[in-house]
C-alpha cells in the first residue's frame, strides 16, 4: 500500500469513527431521560478516628450513601475497599447493607460498616467502590459502580 | 462542590457506639471466637445463630464471607467478605476479628 493509500485509509477510518461516535448523540437527543434518578456517593478511604481514639489501633474505612427520587424496595448497597497492587487491585473487604422494607423517596441510606483492621503500619494505597441494587417500580435495577475520587496512601497494611 | 462534599461523612457518635460494642464483644467472646475459628478452619463452613438471625460463615482461598438469614436458615444473603490471607495460620489469626465484626454488625443493627 502506498503512502497516499494509507492517508485515504486513515481518513476513511477517521470519518467512520466520527460517524459511529456521533450517532449515539443524535439518538440520545431523541431518547426520553431516565425516569428514576438514584445517586451514590462514596467517600475516600480514611483511617477511622473513633477506633484509634478508643483502642489505639487503626482501621481503614470507606463510607457510602445512596439516595433515590423514587421509593425503592429491597435495597442492597455494597462497598468494596481495594488495595492497589503491583499488577492489579486486591479486594480487602466487602460490606453489603440490605434493607428489604420500603424506602421513601429522597431518604438517604448509609453504609458505614465497611472497614478493615490494619495489620501493620506498612504504607498502602486504597480506593473504594460502591454500587447498589434495588426494586424500583417493580423492576430490579442496578447502579453503575462508583469509585472514590482519589486513591489514598495510608499507613495501614492489610 | 460544597464543603460537605469535600469531607468524609463519618458519624463520630455512631462510630463510637459501634466500636464500643465491637471491643466489648471481642474481649468478652474471645474464647468462643477461638473455638469457632478452629471449627471453621476444619469444616470450611458453619452456621450459627446470633439473636434472631442465622449467620453462615464460609472460608474460601483468601478470606471468609458471612451471609445472613432472616428466615431461620431458609435463605441467606451475602453480608460481608474479608481478606484474611492464604495460609491457615493467617486465617486463624484474623478470623476472630471477622467473627467479632460480624456479630457487632448483627447486634448493632444491620441497617445502621
Amino acid at each position: 500500500m502506498s503512502i497516499s493509500n494509507y492517508k485515504i485509509a486513515s481518513i476513511s477510518l477517521a470519518i467512520t469513527l466520527i460517524s459511529t461516535t456521533s450517532a449515539p448523540t443524535t439518538i440520545a437527543s431523541k431518547v426520553t431521560p431516565p425516569l428514576t434518578k438514584c445517586f451514590i456517593r462514596v467517600d475516600n478511604p480514611h483511617l477511622s478516628d473513633s477506633i484509634k481514639r478508643q483502642k489505639g489501633f487503626e482501621a481503614v474505612k470507606v463510607n457510602a450513601t445512596s439516595k433515590c427520587d423514587k421509593q425503592i424496595r429491597n435495597l442492597s448497597l455494597t462497598v468494596v475497599i481495594y488495595k492497589k497492587g503491583f499488577l492489579r487491585n486486591h479486594e480487602v473487604v466487602i460490606g453489603t447493607l440490605k434493607i428489604s422494607e420500603l424506602i421513601p423517596a429522597f431518604q438517604k441510606i448509609e453504609n458505614k460498616s465497611t472497614w478493615e483492621r490494619c495489620k501493620s503500619r506498612k504504607p498502602s494505597q486504597y480506593l473504594g467502590v460502591a454500587y447498589a441494587e434495588a426494586i424500583i417500580n417493580g423492576k430490579r435495577m442496578q447502579t453503575l459502580r462508583v469509585r472514590t475520587d482519589k486513591v489514598i496512601a495510608l499507613p495501614c497494611g492489610t | 462542590m460544597t464543603q460537605e462534599d469535600l469531607e468524609n461523612f463519618d458519624d463520630v457518635e455512631r462510630d463510637n457506639a459501634y466500636f464500643d460494642l465491637f471491643f466489648e464483644l471481642e474481649k468478652k467472646n474471645a474464647a468462643q471466637y477461638e473455638e469457632l475459628t478452629k471449627r471453621l478452619i476444619k469444616e470450611k463452613s458453619l452456621v450459627i445463630q446470633i439473636e434472631n438471625f442465622w449467620v453462615k460463615y464460609s472460608l474460601d482461598r483468601y478470606g471468609c464471607s458471612a451471609a445472613i438469614s432472616h428466615d431461620a436458615g431458609e435463605s441467606f444473603s451475602e453480608h460481608s467478605w474479608s481478606r484474611l490471607g492464604w495460609s491457615k495460620k493467617k486465617k486463624g489469626k484474623y478470623l476472630p476479628t471477622f467473627l467479632a465484626k460480624t456479630e457487632t454488625d448483627v447486634k448493632f443493627g444491620l441497617e445502621n
